[in-house]
């Protein structure tokens, strides 16, 4: 409690940056709620980090477009008041705004595989923001931004194009552009939900190290309660547009009030912490010194090098890994999409490489797919009825036993069999997560390949479905190969964890022993990087692991 | 990088000119082949025009143009000939086919190329300005003309475009290329022919326009709702500016596509348009060509006009490989 006082005593010797005062934002009138926004207030202080923590469709990405002038026209923002150090944003006109984006509010989104023109040359996209606002941009003035993102060989990456950099040092050049005119205010937008782990942590170092050489207030947009841990000095909590819950961040997360904030706590994914399972006698799957390499233009690239691995019968065996260390391909060359260049993978024994097509018929049935992606995975234009069916019919069920087993595995994974005759758009995502499991579970599989099933979700149905999975696997004797980048969903769900980088697995051991004692460097700075797993916060040491 | 990629260009367009040379080989092969399967040949029109169809003078004829070979001999002969530039000579107009096709083509580069840059300038401009508020007036507009002239036949603009502002108003020439009754030189010379093309070069433009526009509006809106559109807006960036360099730039990539396979076309693709207006180009001596059976300069047209299709397409991917960054091969 001295804490929290002594924190509140320094908020009030700050200045006061930006402040939010009943601010409602408008739906369109086909929207599932009136608002999108709805009387929501909040303020920010110089050298503070405001995290705005809720789940999709909270409304929390709008608050970010309101104060920077840029909400869409279907969204009307229908009264409140939006001040930024003493100008009031709502009544500034559009050209008005216009000079205020960049130079006092610069912004980083999330996407930064698209957020910079790929026609346009790194040094002239950064060039760009003090040429808009009138200043010379001196090429010195550039390379000096980008090393102060920390990026390598500044002088030559301004005459580089967006394409040749990865992921990470894209968001570094966005927020090279966000800090080039030094603005007060930082929005970041989910700036690094589309990262690796291990990028996310640089990239937050970076924009807490910039925040505090610069005493910038920055408003964090997350869905991450481990991002919060990691950034925040305070956290603001939305629902369906509503601000629930505000608070500085260890009151937050050690006692949050409201409901609907311990719920997402509770959803955050915990290492297990039950007894073991114990590991079978039997081996249901098997990959040999499997290798796989693809050519990119002329280089090389082991996608999977020397693969080795034992699943048991009923086990769960994560596969994490980051972009790129060939977990993908392992999936796909398991059910036979990719032919491995050397190796073997046995089936209950069965070199399944070596079949035809017609031997390979049986295994389809008992080896299945979970894909990631629960919006494209299914096909827009079937009947969930159809979409489930199609596989017992392929191999053979009448039409209506093919139905009947449908609906029986809509019961299974929770949803009301009537859901056979609507059509997958009339689901939300982990509803459609549901149905692509039911549509696994058809052809009673043997062995699940889940590829990230929960990375598009919401951590609260993110939860949902990992207790499902669970449920399923040990009512039906599932064996699984999990595939993750989460370290913190792995552990929650996994018995052993293999880790994966460029093509190999570098440790592999039970979920427990990967966590509490990882032996591979790399698996230590994954673990490292995941945001909230470290136990303390950057801000905030005093706050226990959750 | 992008150096390197630059710098590869002249190795890249030799290869690609080398496999153009071989689709020239076979499109010479199919063009003969296909204009042989047809019925009738020469001597049947020449022998219908002259009215004497005896069956001597048949064989005669067939004889003076190696008709009564084989067929596989035949082709060999032709592909003989084009690989040493001899096109052979056209038996209506009793003059070599290369020296018809270079002056006719001339008065065909005339109307397509300035149609073509009329369609393609409007066009984007247009579509730029129909897709700056979806929905809205000029949108309407713009689209609802647009649609109307993709919809209608080409050759019908033409006739009423006649109509109206030859025949009707007397405003504007309908015929030929130039005024043949008073010898003109200089520059009256060029307002003269400038004066004629309007029409044919405006039923031409309004068509391919129609195209630029639907395609520029639809990919302007696309793009506009990328991120890096926002992140220009998030800079400070002006609407102007959003449009015009970030916007624009990327949505004209399937423009250039669209263009170059257009371009490829603007020397067959006249035909219509020559025919209503009499313009003397390629693809009224195609159309007559066709009528007289004319096979070598039936061929000697086609011939061009295949090169002609790989060469822009040559030109497409090079400006491709120019224009934007990630392309790194032809």
């Amino acid at each position: 409690m001295a804490q929290s006082a002594s924190v509140e005593a320094g908020y009030a010797m700050t200045k006061k940056l930006l402040g939010i005062d009943d601010l409602s934002i408008g739906l369109p009138v086909y929207a599932d709620r009136p608002r999108a926004v709805s009387k929501v207030s909040f303020s920010l202080n110089e050298g503070e980090i405001l995290c705005v923590v809720g789940e999709s469709g909270s409304g929390k990405s709008m608050i970010a477009n309101a104060i920077m002038g840029l909400l869409p026209r279907e969204l009307p923002v229908l009264g409140g008041k939006i001040d930024l150090q003493g100008i009031d944003l709502l009544t500034q006109t559009p050209a008005q705004l216009r000079s205020l984006r960049g130079s006092r509010m610069g912004t980083v989104f999330q996407e930064p595989m698209a957020a910079l023109n790929p026609l346009m040359r790194i040094g002239d996209q950064i060039a760009e923001v003090f040429y808009v606002h009138g200043l010379p941009g001196k090429p010195q003035q550039i390379i000096d931004l980008l090393r102060a993102v920390n990026l390598p060989d500044p002088e030559a990456l301004i005459h580089v194009y967006p394409h040749m950099l990865s992921g990470g040092q894209r968001q570094r050049v966005v927020i090279a552009m966000a800090i080039a005119l030094e603005p007060a205010l930082l929005i970041a937008d989910e700036p690094t939900t589309a990262l690796d782990v291990t990028t996310q942590a640089q990239i937050l170092n970076l924009i807490r190290e910039i925040q505090r050489r610069r005493n910038s207030g920055v408003l964090f947009i997350t869905h991450d309660f481990g991002v919060v841990r990691e950034i925040a000095d305070r956290v603001i909590v939305m629902k369906d547009g509503e601000l629930v819950e505000h608070g500085t961040v260890s009151d937050v997360l050690k006692r949050p009030s409201h409901d609907y904030t311990k719920k997402l706590l509770a959803a955050v994914p915990k290492p297990n912490t039950g007894a073991p399972r114990p590991r079978s006698e039997r081996t249901i799957l098997k990959a040999s010194h499997l290798r796989k390499t693809f050519w990119r233009g002329n280089k090389e690239v082991a996608a999977l090098n020397d693969i080795n691995l034992d699943l048991r019968k009923g086990e769960t065996i994560g596969l994490v890994g980051e972009s790129g260390s060939g977990k993908s391909t392992f999936a796909r060359t398991i059910v036979n999409l990719i032919a491995p260049d050397s190796g073997e993978i046995r089936f209950e024994g069965t070199d399944l490489h070596s079949l035809s097509r017609k031997q390979w018929k049986p295994f389809r049935k008992r080896i299945q797919f979970l894909f990631q992606d629960p919006f494209e995975s299914l096909d827009p234009r079937r009947s969930v009825g159809d979409i489930i069916a199609a596989g017992p019919m392929a191999h053979g069920a009448s039409a209506a036993e093919a139905r009947a087993v449908a609906k029986e595995k809509l019961r299974l994974v929770s949803l009301d069999p009537s859901a056979l005759d609507r059509w997958p758009h009339e689901f939300s995502g982990g509803q459609r997560q549901r149905i692509g499991i039911a549509r696994a579970l058809a052809m009673n599989a043997e062995l699940l390949i889940a590829d990230e099933p929960v990375s598009a979700l919401d951590v609260s149905v993110q939860a949902q479905i990992l207790d499902l999975l669970e449920g399923l696997r040990d009512k039906l004797g599932l064996s699984m190969l999990f595939i993750t980048h989460d370290m913190r969903v792995a552990a929650q769900i996994c018995d052993r964890i293999a880790v994966m980088k460029l093509g190999q697995i570098v440790e592999e051991a039970p979920a427990r022993e990967i966590l509490s004692n990882p032996q591979h460097p790399y698996t230590k700075t994954l673990i490292a990087s995941v945001p909230g797993l470290s136990g303390e916060s950057a801000n905030h040491r005093t706050v226990e692991a959750l | 990088m992008t150096e390197s990629r630059l710098h590869a260009m002249p190795r890249l367009i030799g290869w690609r000119v080398l496999k153009m040379a071989l689709m020239v080989l076979a499109i010479v092969v199919v063009n003969f082949l296909l204009i042989h399967a047809a019925p009738g040949d020469p001597a049947s029109a020449i022998a219908g025009q002259s009215g004497q169809a005896d069956a001597e003078f048949m064989r005669q004829l067939r004889e003076q143009f190696g008709l009564d070979k084989p067929l596989p001999v035949q082709l060999w002969i032709y592909i003989e000939r084009v690989l040493t530039f001899d096109l052979g000579v056209s038996h209506r107009l009793q003059r070599p086919v290369l020296t018809v096709i270079l002056e006719r083509l001339p008065a065909t580069l005339l109307l397509t190329g300035s149609a073509f840059l009329i369609a393609l300038s409007s066009g984007i401009a247009l579509g730029v300005r129909a897709a700056r508020k979806p929905g809205g007036i000029a949108d309407t507009v713009i689209m609802g003309v647009s649609l109307f002239f993709y919809a209608t036949p080409l050759f019908l603009v033409g006739i009423v475009l006649v109509l109206v502002f030859g025949v009707w108003l007397n405003w504007l020439p309908t015929f030929g290329m130039e005024t043949v009754d008073v010898p003109l030189h200089g520059l009256a010379r060029v307002l003269d022919v400038a004066w004629h093309a309007v029409l044919p070069v405006v039923t031409l433009a309004v068509f391919y326009s129609a195209v630029y526009v639907r395609l520029t509006r639809a990919s302007m809106l696309e793009v506009s709702s990328y991120p890096f559109v926002k992140t220009a807006r998030a800079k400070g960036a002006t609407e102007h500016r959003v449009t015009w360099v970030h916007v624009l730039r990327n949505a004209l990539l399937p423009v250039i596509t669209l263009a170059g396979i257009q371009a490829g076309h603007l020397i067959g693709g006249s035909v219509l348009v020559e025919t209503v207006f009499a313009w003397p180009g390629i693809g009224s001596l195609a159309f007559e060509a066709l009528i007289a059976r004319d096979y070598d300069l039936l061929l000697g047209i086609f011939l061009c006009t295949s090169v002609v299709v790989l060469v822009f397409n040559l030109l497409t991917d090079l400006l491709y490989l120019v224009f934007d960054p990630r392309v790194q091969a032809l």
